[in-house]
C-alpha cells in the first residue's frame, strides 16, 4: 500500500502542478495584456478558463479519493489537505486571471488613460509570486515561500497607490471614469492574485513545516513595518 | 582488516588438519602395538602352557593337595605367570595365585570351553580384582574326548601399559612442535598472501572512488601477482575509457553549448536529463534548478509539457508552434518533439528541440508587409492618373480649364510616384552596398545649417517653431556629407511634419569624446513605446491616414536607419504618447 500511496502522491504532484502550469500562464498573459495593451492576448485567457475549471475538479476528485483509499497520515496527510486548499486557490487564481485578462481586453480596445502607473512593476512582481509559489509548491522550498509572503506586502502597496492615482484621474476628467473604474478593478484583482499566491505558500509552509503560519502576529509585524 | 582473518583461517585448518592426521596415526600405531603385544603374550603362554602339559600329562592329578598349591605358586612366582590346574569338571585344582577353596567352578569360563574343541582356548579380560587386562591361554590334557585336565596360564599384558604411554607422548610431542610449524608457516602465508590482497584491495577503493590513475603494486608471479596484474589492466582501461566518455561528454556540451535552438531531453520519467543554455535562455529557466527533477516542475508552459508527454508516450513526433508573450511581442518558438528509442527500441525518454523563430517571423513578416505596402503605396497613385487620364479621354469637350487642373493633379501623382520609387532605389541601394560608403571626416556644421534652412518654408507653412543648437566650435564627423544631411533632412522633416501647428522642434548637435550626438526633438503626439522597434521599418506608419495625408512615402525613418548604420553609428528613440518624440543620432568623430 505505501508503493501505491507514494504513486498516487506523485501523480498528484504532477496533477496540481500542471493546473499550476495552465493558471500560471493565463496569469502571464493577462498581466502581459494588461501591461502591453494586447487584446489579442486577453482573449486565449478568457478561452482557457474551462481547462483551469476541468483541472481543478479533476485535482480534488484525486485527493478526496486518496484520502478514503490511503487513509493516509502526518506528512503525507498534510500534503494532501495542503493540495487541496492550494486546488482551490489556483482555480481562484485562475477566475481573477480572466477578470484581468477582460479588463486589459477593455482597456486594449480604448485610448490609453495618461497617468502614471506603475502596472509593469505590479505585473512583474505579481508574475514573480506566482512563479515563486508554484516553485515553494514544487520543491517544498520554505524560502520560496517566504519571498512570496514578503513580495505581497509591497503588491498590497501599489494597489493603494494605484487607487489615489486613479481617483485623481476621475476627478480631474469626468471621461476617465470608465477606463479608470476598469484599471482599479484590474489592479484589485491582481492584488488578489498576489493575496492567493500568498495563501498558497503558507499552505507550502504548512506543508512542510506542519506549523500554521496563517494569523501568525509575526507576519503582521511585518506588514506593520513595511507600512511605516 | 583482511590480515588477522586470512591468518586466522589458515592457522586453524593447518593445526586441524596435522591434529587430525596425528589421532589417525596415533589410532593406526595404538593397534599395531597392542597387535604385537598380544601376539608375544599369547606365544609365551602358550609355550608355558605346552611345559605345564609335558610336566601333569603323564600324571594329572585328581585332587586338590597343598603340595601341588605349593609348586604352582612357585612355579608362577618366578615365572611372573599366573597358572591354574582344573579338573574337567571344572573344580579348580591348584592356583598359583590364589587360594583354590575360595574359587568357583572354571568350566565355563571362554578359554577353557574353547580349548574342549581346538588345541588352545584363549580369552582376553580385564581382571576387576587387579584392574588390569590378563590374557588366559588354556590346554585340554588328555585324548578330546575324555579330557584328563585342563591347564589355563595366564599373564597381564603389562608391556602394553608403558608403551602406550611412549607412544601418546611421542604423539602428543610431534602434534606441538606441528602447531607451532603450522603458527609460523600460516604467518608467513598470510603475510605473503593478504599483503598484496590489501594493497589491490586498496587500490580498488581508491579506483572506486574515482582515482583512475591508481595502480596497484605487483612483487610476484603467483596467482596474487596474476591478479594485481589484471587489476592494473582493468584500471588502464578503466581509466581510458573514463577519459573517452568525459572527453566525449565535454564535446557533447560544447557542441550543446554552441548550439541556437534550445534542445532538452527528458527520460520516461519526464526528469530532466540534459538542457543546454538555449533552452534555458528561450525557457526563461535556470539549468541548475531543472536537473534531474521532472520537467513539469520547473518548465510550467503548456503547450511544450503536452508536446514533450505526447512524445514520451505516444513515441510520435510532435511539431508545433509555441508563442511565448514577453514583453510587448511574442517569442515565436518552433517546437521539434520527438521520443527517444534506446537499443533495442526501448523507450528512453523524448528529446525537444526549440528553435527561436522570433527573428525570423518578424523579417517574413516585414517583407510581407513591405510588398503589401508598397503595391498598395504604388497602386493609389496609378488608380488615380488612371482615372483622371480616361475621364480625359472620354471627355472630348472638356474645358481647357478642368482639363489643366486635371494634368497638374496627374503630375502631382505621377512626382508622387517618381518620389516612392527613387526612395525605394535609395534604400536598395543603400542596402546593397551600405558597407562601401565613401566616409570623410568633416565639419558637420555647415551640413546642419543648410538642413534647417531647407526645413523652413515647410516650417512656416506649418507654423511650426523650428530652433537650432549647433556649437561654435567645430563638429567634426566622419561620415558622408550627403548621407548626413539625408539623415537630419528626413528627422526634421518627420517631425515637423507630425507636430501640431504652433509646436516646436528642436534639433541639437554636440559633440562628446569621440561622437557627435544629434537630437531631433518635438513635441507632438508622441510614439507608443510598443511601436518603438517598428517604427524604422519600410511602408510603416503609427497613423496610417494622417501620415499619408502628409504626403509622407513611409520611407523616410527607414532611409534614415540605413544611413545611419552605414555610417556605423546608432539611432535611438525616446517617446511617449503625449510626451513628443526625441530622435537621437549618435556618429563617430574619426
Amino acid at each position: 500500500m505505501p508503493i501505491h500511496l507514494h504513486r498516487d502522491l506523485e501523480h498528484l504532484a504532477r496533477e496540481v502542478l500542471s493546473l499550476g502550469a495552465l493558471v500560471e500562464e493565463a496569469t502571464n498573459h493577462a498581466i502581459e495584456a494588461l501591461v502591453h495593451r494586447r487584446a489579442e492576448l486577453a482573449e486565449t485567457v478568457l478561452n482557457g478558463d474551462d481547462r483551469i475549471d476541468r483541472r481543478e475538479v479533476e485535482v480534488e476528485v484525486d485527493c478526496l479519493k486518496m484520502l478514503a483509499l490511503h487513509q493516509p497520515v502526518a506528512a503525507d496527510l498534510r500534503y494532501i489537505v495542503a493540495v487541496l486548499k492550494v486546488n482551490n486557490d489556483l482555480e481562484r487564481m485562475g477566475d481573477l486571471a480572466v477578470n484581468v485578462a477582460e479588463r486589459a481586453r477593455y482597456l486594449a480596445t480604448h485610448e490609453p488613460l495618461q497617468v502614471d502607473l506603475d502596472f509593469q512593476t505590479m505585473g512583474e512582481m505579481v508574475k514573480r509570486m506566482v512563479r515563486d509559489c508554484l516553485d515553494a509548491l514544487v520543491r517544498r522550498d520554505v524560502d520560496a515561500a517566504q519571498r512570496v509572503m514578503q513580495d505581497d506586502d509591497r503588491v498590497d502597496e501599489i494597489n493603494r497607490d494605484m487607487f489615489g492615482v486613479l481617483q485623481k484621474a476621475m476627478k480631474a476628467n469626468p471621461k476617465n471614469v470608465k477606463r479608470a473604474v476598469h484599471m482599479l478593478s484590474a489592479s484589485r484583482h491582481l492584488e488578489r492574485i498576489a493575496d492567493l499566491a500568498t495563501n498558497i505558500a503558507e499552505d507550502v509552509v504548512f506543508m512542510v513545516d506542519g506549523a500554521v503560519v496563517r494569523h501568525q502576529p509575526e507576519h503582521y509585524d511585518d506588514e506593520d513595518e513595511s507600512e511605516d | 582488516m583482511i590480515r588477522p582473518r586470512i591468518f586466522l583461517k589458515i592457522f586453524f585448518s593447518t593445526v586441524v588438519l596435522m591434529a587430525l592426521t596425528g589421532l589417525v596415526a596415533t589410532w593406526i600405531a595404538a593397534h599395531r602395538v597392542r597387535d604385537e603385544v598380544t601376539a608375544e603374550t599369547r606365544e609365551q603362554l602358550r609355550n608355558e602352557v605346552e611345559i605345564l602339559d609335558t610336566m601333569f600329562a603323564d600324571a594329572p592329578p585328581t585332587e586338590m593337595s597343598a603340595a601341588l598349591q605349593g609348586r604352582m605358586r612357585a612355579l608362577g612366582t618366578r615365572a611372573k605367570l599366573r597358572i591354574t590346574l582344573i579338573r574337567p569338571d571344572g573344580v579348580v585344582l591348584a592356583d598359583s595365585h590364589k587360594d583354590p577353596l575360595g574359587m568357583d567352578n572354571h568350566g565355563d569360563r571362554p578359554e577353557v570351553r574353547q580349548s574342549r574343541e581346538e588345541p588352545y582356548g584363549e580369552s582376553l579380560r580385564r581382571s576387576d580384582t587387579l584392574g588390569q587386562e590378563f590374557m588366559y591361554v588354556a590346554k585340554q590334557l588328555g585324548p578330546v574326548d575324555a579330557p584328563t585336565m585342563f591347564v589355563r596360564c595366564s599373564r597381564p599384558l603389562h608391556m602394553l601399559e608403558p608403551r602406550m604411554t611412549s607412544l601418546r607422548d611421542t604423539m602428543l610431542g610431534a602434534v606441538g612442535v606441528a602447531i607451532l610449524f603450522g603458527l609460523l608457516g600460516a604467518w608467513f602465508v598470510a603475510r605473503r598472501v593478504s599483503r598484496p590482497l590489501q594493497a589491490v584491495t586498496e587500490a580498488a577503493g581508491d579506483l572506486a572512488a574515482g582515482d583512475y590513475s591508481r595502480r596497484a603494486p605487483v612483487s610476484s608471479n603467483d596467482e596474487i601477482g596474476d591478479l594485481g596484474r589484471s587489476f592494473n589492466e582493468m584500471a588502464a582501461q578503466l581509466e581510458a575509457e573514463v577519459a573517452t566518455i568525459r572527453r566525449d561528454q565535454r564535446e557533447l556540451r560544447a557542441i550543446l553549448r554552441g548550439m541556437v535552438e534550445g534542445v532538452v531531453a527528458v527520460d520516461t520519467q519526464e526528469r530532466v536529463v540534459l538542457m543546454n543554455e538555449a533552452a534555458c535562455e528561450i525557457l526563461g529557466i535556470e539549468e541548475e534548478r531543472a536537473a534531474k527533477r521532472p520537467i513539469w516542475e520547473t518548465i510550467r508552459i503548456p503547450p511544450v509539457l503536452a508536446a514533450l508527454q505526447a512524445a514520451v508516450k505516444k513515441e510520435s513526433v510532435q511539431t508545433s508552434k509555441v508563442r511565448l508573450p514577453r514583453g510587448g511581442t511574442d517569442r515565436i518558438v518552433n517546437l521539434h518533439a520527438s521520443p527517444l528509442v534506446g537499443d533495442g527500441g526501448a523507450r528512453r525518454g523524448a528529446v525537444i528541440v526549440l528553435e527561436d523563430a522570433t527573428e525570423r517571423e518578424r523579417v517574413e513578416s516585414i517583407r510581407r508587409d513591405f510588398i503589401a505596402n508598397a503595391s498598395h503605396e504604388l497602386k493609389t497613385p496609378i488608380a488615380s492618373v488612371r482615372g483622371m487620364v480616361e475621364t480625359i479621354l472620354d471627355d472630348d469637350a472638356m474645358e481647357a480649364g478642368v482639363r489643366q487642373r486635371f494634368l497638374e493633379r496627374i503630375l502631382g501623382q505621377t512626382q508622387r510616384l517618381g518620389d516612392i520609387v527613387q526612395e525605394m532605389l535609395a534604400l536598395s541601394r543603400l542596402e546593397a552596398d551600405g558597407a562601401r560608403v565613401a566616409t570623410r571626416a568633416f565639419d558637420a556644421r555647415g551640413a546642419l545649417r543648410g538642413v534647417v534652412e531647407d526645413v523652413m518654408p515647410l516650417a512656416q507653412e506649418r507654423e511650426v517653431t523650428v530652433e537650432s543648437t549647433i556649437p561654435t566650435e567645430p563638429c567634426l564627423v566622419h561620415a558622408e556629407p550627403e548621407g548626413l544631411r539625408r539623415i537630419v533632412g528626413n528627422l526634421l522633416d518627420n517631425a515637423v511634419k507630425y507636430t501640431h501647428r504652433g509646436g516646436t522642434v528642436e534639433m541639437n548637435a554636440r559633440q562628446t569624446g569621440d561622437e557627435l550626438v544629434i537630437e531631433v526633438s518635438d513635441n507632438g503626439p508622441g510614439i507608443p513605446a510598443e511601436k518603438h522597434h517598428r517604427i524604422f521599418e519600410r511602408f510603416y506608419r503609427v497613423d496610417e491616414g494622417r501620415s499619408r495625408e502628409l504626403g509622407g512615402t513611409g520611407l523616410g525613418l527607414a532611409i534614415v536607419k540605413h544611413h545611419v548604420q552605414a555610417l556605423g553609428g546608432r539611432i535611438e528613440l525616446e517617446s511617449a504618447p503625449g510626451q513628443g518624440s526625441t530622435f537621437r543620432v549618435t556618429l563617430r568623430t574619426e
